[in-house]
């Protein structure tokens, strides 16, 4: 199925509390990540160190993902290689059933959304429940993030009064944030409380000492990796970082570009399962590494870069784009600039192409990216791939002929713009889309060329 | 990213001028007063007649080749090793930057390297290069100016064009609120992405208006066009012109 | 499983690179003078509603015991293996106050719905402090486990300016991790259970503690 991304952006544009929610959200994460980087010197230099670590990382990867696998296993946590979206469900499924589980609580992940976890543990007869609490709204609401890092920042308090008062028995509507948190509260720890298996995402893996490092403010996640007897920890395989001191900076980059903190409120390093001295922490843990097109996205040079992705979310705060149409537009788990350049990637262009069109090119996403991915280069490097596609638009590809043929030979454009200057009163009124919004630009009496030329012989 | 060359210390005797096919049909006023702006100052101004257009808007839409079939004839006629000027901010950084990248496994490439090295976007070249002294003779006028997104995030010359306006004495310039957003031109973006492309420009008319400003300039003809197009069609019009153009008739001696 | 394995290293090993470019940063981890570093430590804190109390060695088990009472929080976490968990106790036990102290001595699944139902606050001492982002380190063990400063509602957390760090990168050193390995579990801890998740409206206490207290012990000047 090919993603209609212009429709589902129209569709988008026409909902004033999508436009309003994201404005108003986006101006919020611009000016807090504004304010968290008071020194654009250092923000250059750190911008640099996370560009080097994570590109010397990627240097070394398959040796890098083999010391992790060496190490985790050192420290008891049990590691599992995925190529497909399936056969990592299928390694969760299989670990939950030896458990026996029947609730698994989760906390913030996209790569399960990547793969479909709910759903599919669903199909099963195992209960998956969001415990971040925007992940927990979106989940209620029966969608999907529309943020990597806010996944319900769509929604506005008002709807989710609503949608808390009719999915949620005995809940009466408030518009108290305070109070909404807190049926969350009582809620998800009753849920920690029974659930017998724990999910999560990984932030940063670390090779040189087997740890797990996760980023949060709610404590959902240390919830999910602390209580539950099992733990299992899904992420792609980009994460692997080489050593701990790598982490400082990285972990710096990843708040102050996502919510403008200096650091989150809590950050996780997991070693080990519980050990037998210890009280608590689950007794398994886990660590599924999950490739889904990464491999392949590795084999160009320039695409490649993708990779360094650190999964911050400030290339779509930033995206003008992203903040008029929302992430449901796109249609796609990851949405924004980084989406444009992650999903064409792991679904192919013929399906997800469409999406890369979504990009004014105008670079605020590559300027604020942490670990300076060139999104734009990016995107269109994969418009090019797309243009040589056999699918490719027909009409688009007749008019970049004809646009060569009269721009590439002087004479031909001589006459085309003298053509133009001299019939200017009769050009078009209407040139499609452009004077749906605007009026037509107007050619001028003379062209540049000739009024030099008229200068020369003054 | 320091690969200019410096010609500051011995102000150029000529520049190539690349009009940008945008101009050439539908601002050709701006390329003049651009010209006069520099000639102005002592530099002779070589335009090659040959020229057509720096290929930026294939390139960004995925079609490189023709991209690059179009360029490499700029290429050769700019070689002599002379500053570039261009008076556009998207059409400057394509010559700047984006030349090399296209020409990469072109055997041309040097030759991009080359000419890369030698491209200025206009108001970069007047306020770094040629350190012109503006003398405002205009009445008083509020003025608000956008930036385009090449000019400011590629090219960086985002102060440039402000230092020269802020030189006037009769003109007080007022910021549009989130000015660094852009307009919703993105060439071929606003054809493919109407919706989105509107969208944003209605934003951005809005809070050109809401300045106050009577005029509005920019140093891209694509961002104007977009722009004030939107706002006639919408009878909410304020003047809009190209920097290079607003700066010559505030500075002209004979009005 | 190793099939997949195999296919995803044979994938990336088969990739060509550029050989990687030495891209230059100076970046350094900020610093601070020693008067700077527990005024930056106490500002980030207080920016991120941690609640703190300066106090000394004589007196600090006292202001507990007065968070305590003013907050009328009676069942106590607390250790009765660390020295100050002893001094908690015995100011406890000094005086009538009707605050039960409970050590966290049993496993977690015997023990889960008092932690989960009963427990309102816990006391613990921490491993070390960084400055640049107001956070403290704790390294969860035998005596203090993992779930001591999450599940209860308030956590107050007992600091000695001694161990006050300048960054992150500075405990990592410290610790040796690199070489060492690290212990099961590593928190960084920068304020209490936060979520901005409705509308960008900061709420407290999501899921883990929803105050944070922290009782700090500034060096004595000489």
């Amino acid at each position: 199925m090919k993603n209609h991304f212009r429709e589902q952006a129209v569709e988008a544009l026409a909902d004033p509390s999508i436009r309003d929610n994201f404005r108003g959200a986006m101006d919020f994460l611009r000016d807090k990540r504004q304010a968290a980087f008071p020194n654009n010197d250092e923000l250059a230099e750190l911008r640099s160190l996370g560009h080097q670590i994570k590109a010397n990382t990627l240097s070394r990867l398959p040796d890098l993902l083999e010391q992790l696998e060496e190490n985790c296993t050192k420290n008891g946590i049990h590691v599992h290689w995925a190529e497909t979206p399936e056969q990592a469900c299928e390694i969760i499924h299989s670990v939950i059933k030896q458990h026996d589980g029947k609730l698994a609580v989760k906390g913030k992940s996209m790569v399960s959304e990547e793969i479909s976890l709910n759903h599919y543990l669903e199909a099963q007869g195992i209960e998956a429940l969001e415990s971040d609490m925007g992940e927990y709204i979106v989940q209620l609401a029966n969608e999907t993030p529309s943020h990597i890092i806010m996944p319900a920042i769509h929604k506005n308090k008002d709807q989710i009064a609503h949608l808390f008062e009719d999915k949620i028995e005995d809940v009466k509507y408030t518009e108290s944030v305070d109070e909404l948190i807190g049926t969350g509260r009582r809620i998800l720890r009753e849920k920690f409380f029974e659930a017998d298996i724990g999910l999560s995402g990984v932030n940063f893996a670390v090779a040189e000492t087997g740890t797990l490092c996760l980023v949060e403010n709610e404590g959902n996640g240390r919830m999910c990796t602390t209580v539950p007897p099992v733990h299992i920890a899904i992420t792609g395989i980009e994460k692997v970082v080489e050593k701990l001191s790598d982490i400082p900076p990285l972990l710096s980059l990843l708040t102050r570009s996502a919510t403008g903190q200096n650091i989150s409120t809590y950050f996780n390093m997991i070693s080990s399962p519980r050990k037998t001295d210890e009280k608590d922490g689950p007794k398994e843990v886990h660590l599924v590494l999950l490739d889904n097109g990464r491999s392949r996205m590795f084999q160009d040079e320039t695409l490649q870069q993708t990779l360094r992705c650190i999964r911050c979310g400030a290339c779509m705060n930033h995206c003008p784009v992203y903040s008029r149409i929302g992430g449901h537009a796109y249609g796609t788990v990851y949405p924004g600039p980084i989406g444009q350049v992650v999903m064409p990637q792991i679904e192919g262009l013929d399906k997800q192409g469409e999406m890369t069109e979504g990009c004014s090119l105008n670079g605020a996403c590559g300027e604020v990216c942490p670990v300076e991915i060139p999104l734009p280069s990016l995107i269109r490097k994969l418009r090019e791939q797309k243009a040589a596609l056999p699918s490719r638009g027909r009409k688009e590809a007749i008019a970049w002929t004809v646009w060569k043929g009269i721009y590439g030979t002087p004479f031909l454009y001589k006459c085309f713009t003298y053509a133009a200057t001299r019939f200017r009163h009769v050009s078009p009124k209407s040139i499609g889309s452009w004077t749906d919004y605007r009026v037509a630009p107007k050619p001028a009496p003379k062209t540049l060329h000739e009024l030099i030329r008229e200068r020369k012989n003054d | 990213m320091n690969t200019t060359k410096t010609f500051k210390a011995n102000k150029p005797k000529k520049i190539y001028f690349f009009g940008t096919c945008l101009i050439d049909l539908f601002y050709p006023e701006a390329g003049i007063s651009a010209i006069e702006l520099i000639e102005r100052e002592g530099v002779d101004v070589i335009f090659p007649q040959q020229q057509t257009c720096c290929g930026q808007a294939p390139f960004n839409s995925g079609y490189s080749q023709e991209a690059i079939d179009v360029a490499a004839m700029q290429i050769e006629l700019l070689s002599e090793p002379i500053p570039v000027v261009v008076p556009s901010g998207s059409c400057a950084s394509m010559m700047k930057h984006h030349y090399p990248a296209l020409f990469s496994n072109h055997p041309m490439c040097e030759k991009a390297v080359e000419l890369s090295t030698r491209v200025y976007e206009l108001t970069e070249f007047l306020s770094r290069v040629l350190n012109v002294v503006l003398v405002d003779r205009g009445k008083p006028v509020k003025v608000t100016m956008h930036t385009s997104c090449s000019a400011r995030r590629e090219m960086g010359v985002t102060e440039d064009g402000l230092s020269l306006l802020k030189q006037l004495s009769q003109v007080d310039v007022c910021e549009p609120e989130r000015a660094s957003e852009c307009c919703g031109f993105g060439g071929t973006f606003a054809i493919k992405q109407p919706e989105i492309s509107a969208a944003m420009a209605e934003d951005k008319c809005q809070a050109i208006i809401q300045t106050g400003a009577s005029q509005l300039v920019s140093g891209d003809c694509g961002c104007l066009m977009n722009l004030s197009g939107m706002m006639e069609k919408n009878n909410q019009g304020i003047r809009s012109a190209h920097l290079a153009e607003f700066l010559l008739k505030r500075t002209q001696t004979t009005d | 499983m190793s099939i997949a394995k195999d296919n995803i290293l044979q994938r990336l090993r088969a990739a060509k690179h550029k050989p990687s470019t030495e891209i230059p940063s100076n970046w350094q981890p900020p610093r601070f003078d020693k008067k700077e570093r527990l005024l930056q430590f106490k500002k980030s804190l207080i920016m991120a509603h941690a609640d703190i109390i300066e106090t000394t060695e004589d007196t600090w088990a006292q202001e507990l015991l007065k968070i305590a009472t003013s907050k009328r929080l009676t069942q106590w976490l607390y250790s009765p293996d660390t020295v100050s968990g002893l001094a908690f106790n015995r100011m406890v036990e000094s005086q009538p106050s009707g605050i039960t102290l409970t050590p966290y001595n049993q496993p977690i699944e015997t023990f889960k719905s008092q932690l989960f139902h009963e427990i309102e606050a816990s006391f613990t001492e921490v491993k070390a402090g960084i400055a640049d982002t107001g956070t403290l380190v704790i390294i969860p063990d035998k005596s203090e486990p993992r779930l001591m400063s999450l599940v209860p509602p308030v956590h107050v957390a007992l600091f000695r300016e001694s161990t006050l760090l300048n960054n992150f990168s500075e405990l990592i050193e410290q610790e040796n991790w690199a070489t060492k390995g690290l212990p099961s579990n590593a928190l960084l801890v920068s304020g209490p259970s936060k979520t901005a998740d409705i509308q960008q409206t900061l709420a407290y206490g999501a899921h883990g503690p929803k105050e944070l207290i922290v009782l700090i012990i500034a060096d004595i000047k000489t």
